[in-house]
């Protein structure tokens, strides 16, 4: 077999064209999944492959990624070699085999045969249609039966298992799913042909989705306990089109190889197009290195394909305590209490709670308030446990130009953003993690021209001293100091606008005070007074109204970020590059027009309500200040600069 | 410091009278409505002026709506297509400026009904990645070279 194709647009590659593709392809997972992982010191996998195809890039930071994207196609794919291509710029790459691809005719071949490739040029092999693990059966079986669980065990409660009927149905409806499932697996295929991610599904109504390379957006690799228990992990693909249904790919179980190897030819051929737009190379950070591999290979063996760049940041046993006992978390953890207490409710007799009332008498007052103590300390426990589980193991890397970030003890999952669909990052510092100095990050990303954004945890909890260093190393495009000394000083609100917070703060109590008040005096069953127990809100309301006043503040710094700090409970500070603000608007209503104030938002592509901020009661003058600078840098006109690049057609 | 000058543009002076007849056509319902219910209290032996009323406060409500409110609003309506941004402000009690820099503007369409055909206006509507922004009435004309002017400038510019 020949070599791979080598490029990154300056050139050939003189060292480092594995001499021998085929022998140094690898079987990962089945056989015919020949493909090379390109990175194998921190994959946790068998090391070998592409032997010395690895060696260049890691000497060569700035065409790290490329070089790894372009090591890793034709040289160890048997099945196809040709058709290949990854980004805008691609021309077909050599056949792997010399010959015309047995999947596709294939594009005219520039150089058939070439061993080396065009200057400027990748390819990436394509991938033969597959089927998802066999495990997926069993996943797909387990989902149809959750709905089912809570009768199942009330079923089981009872006793009635043994009965006929339920046998029968039961049996009969289990050996028709699980057929239904089998056909459904045995039909379903994935493939990478023609710079294409196609998927097959669908035995009476045939599906068939085309996903271009080039479209796709992030490539998340994530496993449930099951999932993992049986071998498999899974692949969501996502594309700029982002929430609106059907755009997305989820392969449910894939073999670790089989997965090892999908992503990486997904993942090549985005990061080669994104490698191009960075061309200069001076934003891409480097390439892994040999000091990297150890802790690439510390992860969780079974995510750990892949996984490579700089480890910025991990998250200490510590943090994640402290994280959880300050996650403010306790809402949902008491939704789960309840559930639980519906879910004892269903399945113990009726009258087990009268029963309990009485066993022991007297329990009165002090026994609900030492149950609300104890529900409270539960529900707390419950916050602190979810938290671990879903932080546990949270890493975030960056590899050239993408953030790597993974996650989660049981359900794991490793998330990819490219540095440049980064919209605004975000700093939340919670009523309980400020007085200490903590605050957690997320980021904001989207699409390119697209509405799809998704927003992600950054890094779970870190002091708020060391954000803007972690922000420096993982996306310096929102790098701003936020603390600290030399933070960056934001301009406030005018005095004028103090009384106005205030009595927006307290207005929702003393309704809420009135109207049940009223409501207690009509209704005889408890005296009138009762009615004012809201005004017991009123003094915290009040005080954070006066917080959120004073912390209002923004700045738009010398690099043109515009950063924007507010509260609601929490206080948060979003980071948005001023050339990423979609739009901006005042806003002043009848009351706001008498005084000379207005309210200024600020929004970020985003589909989900996320990327906005908002500062209200600014002054006319600081808001008219404020809009105008941030108008967009004047741009250079280049016309149709991004349609230039050649798209081939497939 | 000055306030920034509100943009230079009005809608098209025919659109109070697009507004008008749209509004009294979406108030027919609820006169008829209110009619019927006049007839029903009057059968009912409701003393006469007790069974208009409904009727009343829907033909001053519709009347507001249909006659006064449309003028107001185009008056408030103000619009530029300038090199870099876009620009826009209307609002009757929360008086909303909104600036849209060309270079994010993803697509632009006209819109047209049947109302707006006959009388020869359109709107204009922006797409960004962070929702739509609409300039309602313009006439065609208008309406289709904003268009292209928007268009032709979101082209030129490097999409970042």
């Amino acid at each position: 077999m020949p070599p791979a194709p080598l490029g990154d647009g300056a050139g050939p590659r003189p060292e480092g064209l594995p001499k021998e593709g085929g022998a140094g392809g690898r079987a990962i997972g089945r056989s015919d999944a020949a493909g090379s992982v390109d990175d194998p010191a921190p994959l946790g996998l068998p090391p070998d492959g592409a032997p010395n195809g690895r060696e260049p890039a890691a000497g060569d930071p700035a065409h790290g990624h490329e070089a790894r994207a372009a090591v890793d196609p034709a040289a160890s794919d048997p099945v196809s070699g040709s058709g290949a291509w990854a980004g805008g710029e691609a021309v077909p790459g050599p056949s792997a085999e010399g010959g015309p691809s047995p999947m596709v005719p294939g594009p005219p071949a520039g150089q058939p045969g070439s061993p080396v490739g065009v200057p400027g040029t990748v390819a990436t092999a394509d991938l033969s249609p597959r089927r998802l693990h066999p495990a997926w059966i069993v996943l797909s079986l387990v989902r149809s039966v959750r709905g089912f669980l809570i009768p199942l065990v009330v079923i089981l409660f009872t006793g009635r298992l043994s009965e006929a009927p339920f046998l029968a149905v039961g049996g009969t409806l289990a050996a028709l799913s699980l057929a239904a499932q089998t056909v459904t697996w045995s039909v379903f295929r994935y493939e990478v042909t023609g710079g294409e991610l196609r998927v097959r599904s669908g035995l009476l109504n045939r599906r068939d989705r085309s996903v271009p390379l080039e479209r796709i957006q992030t490539v998340d690799v994530a496993e449930t306990p099951l999932q993992r228990a049986l071998g498999v992990v899974q692949i969501k693909v996502e594309t700029a089109a982002g929430g609106s249904a059907g755009s997305d790919v989820t392969l449910e179980a894939l073999a670790r190889g089989d997965a090892a190897v999908l992503r990486d030819r997904l993942e090549a051929a985005r990061s080669l197009r994104r490698g191009r737009l960075a061309a200069a190379g001076s934003e891409a950070l480097s390439a892994p290195q040999e000091g990297q591999a150890p802790a690439g290979s510390a992860r969780p063996a079974s995510l750990a394909f892949g996984e490579s760049g700089e480890l910025i940041r991990a998250i200490t046993p510590r943090e994640l305590l402290v994280a959880g006992a300050t996650s403010g978390r306790i809402g949902p953890a008491l939704a789960i209490f309840g559930a639980g207490f519906q879910l004892v409710d269903d399945v113990l007799p009726d009258r087990i709670w009268e029963r309990l009332a009485m066993s022991a008498p007297g329990v009165g007052f002090r026994g609900f308030l030492v149950a609300a103590v104890l529900i409270g300390v539960g529900a707390w426990l419950l916050a602190v446990v979810t938290t671990v589980l879903t932080f546990g193991g949270f890493a975030l890397r960056r590899d050239g130009d993408q953030l790597q970030i993974s996650s989660g003890l049981l359900d794991r999952r490793r998330t990819t953003v490219p540095l440049a669909r980064i919209q605004a990052v975000t700093m939340t510092e919670g009523l309980l993690r400020q007085p200490f100095g903590l605050a957690a990050l997320r980021i904001e990303s989207a699409g390119y021209g697209s509405d799809s954004a998704t927003s992600g945890v950054l890094f779970p909890l870190l002091r708020r001293a060391e954000v803007t260093d972690l922000l420096e190393r993982a996306c310096p495009a929102v790098a701003v100091p936020l603390a600290g000394a030399d933070a960056l000083p934001l301009d406030r609100l005018p005095p004028r606008a103090r009384p106005r917070y205030l009595l927006a703060g307290i207005r929702p109590p003393i309704v809420l005070t009135v109207v049940a008040t009223v409501v207690a005096w009509r209704v005889d069953a408890a005296p009138w007074w009762w009615g004012l127990a809201p005004l017991l809100v009123v003094p915290p309301a009040a005080l954070l109204a006066l917080l959120a006043y004073r912390d209002a503040g923004w700045a738009v710094d010398a690099r043109d970020r515009l950063v924007v700090r507010n509260r609601a409970v929490a206080r948060t500070t979003v980071v948005m590059p001023v050339r990423r603000i979609q739009r901006r608007t005042i806003a002043r209503d009848l009351f706001q027009r008498r005084a000379g104030l207005g309210t200024f938002r600020a929004a970020v592509a985003s589909g989900g309500g996320g990327g906005r901020v908002e500062i209200v009661h600014l002054d006319d003058a600081q808001a008219d200040a404020l809009l105008t600078r941030l108008a967009p840098p004047r741009q250079v006109a280049r016309r149709h600069a991004r349609r230039a690049t050649p798209i081939p057609s497939p | 410091m000055p306030l920034r000058p509100p943009p230079s543009e009005n809608l098209d002076p025919r659109a109070p009278t697009v507004w008008r007849i749209a509004n009294l056509l979406s108030a027919l319902p609820f006169l008829a409505v209110a009619v019927a219910v006049a007839f029903g209290l009057r059968r009912l032996d409701v003393a006469w002026w007790l069974a208009i009323l409904p009727l009343a406060v829907v033909l001053l409500i519709s009347g507001v709506l249909a006659l006064v409110l449309p003028g107001v609003t185009w008056r408030r309506w103000r619009y530029e297509v300038g090199e870099d941004e876009v620009d826009l402000q209307h609002g009757l009690l929360t008086v909303t400026r909104t600036l849209i820099p060309m270079a994010r503007i993803q697509h632009v369409d006209t819109r047209r009904g049947p109302l707006e055909r006959r009388f020869g206006l359109a709107s204009v509507v922006l797409y960004t990645a962070a929702g739509a922004s609409e300039i309602p009435a313009l006439a065609l004309p208008v309406a289709d070279a904003v268009r292209d002017r928007i268009a032709a400038i979101a082209n030129t510019l490097e999409d970042l």
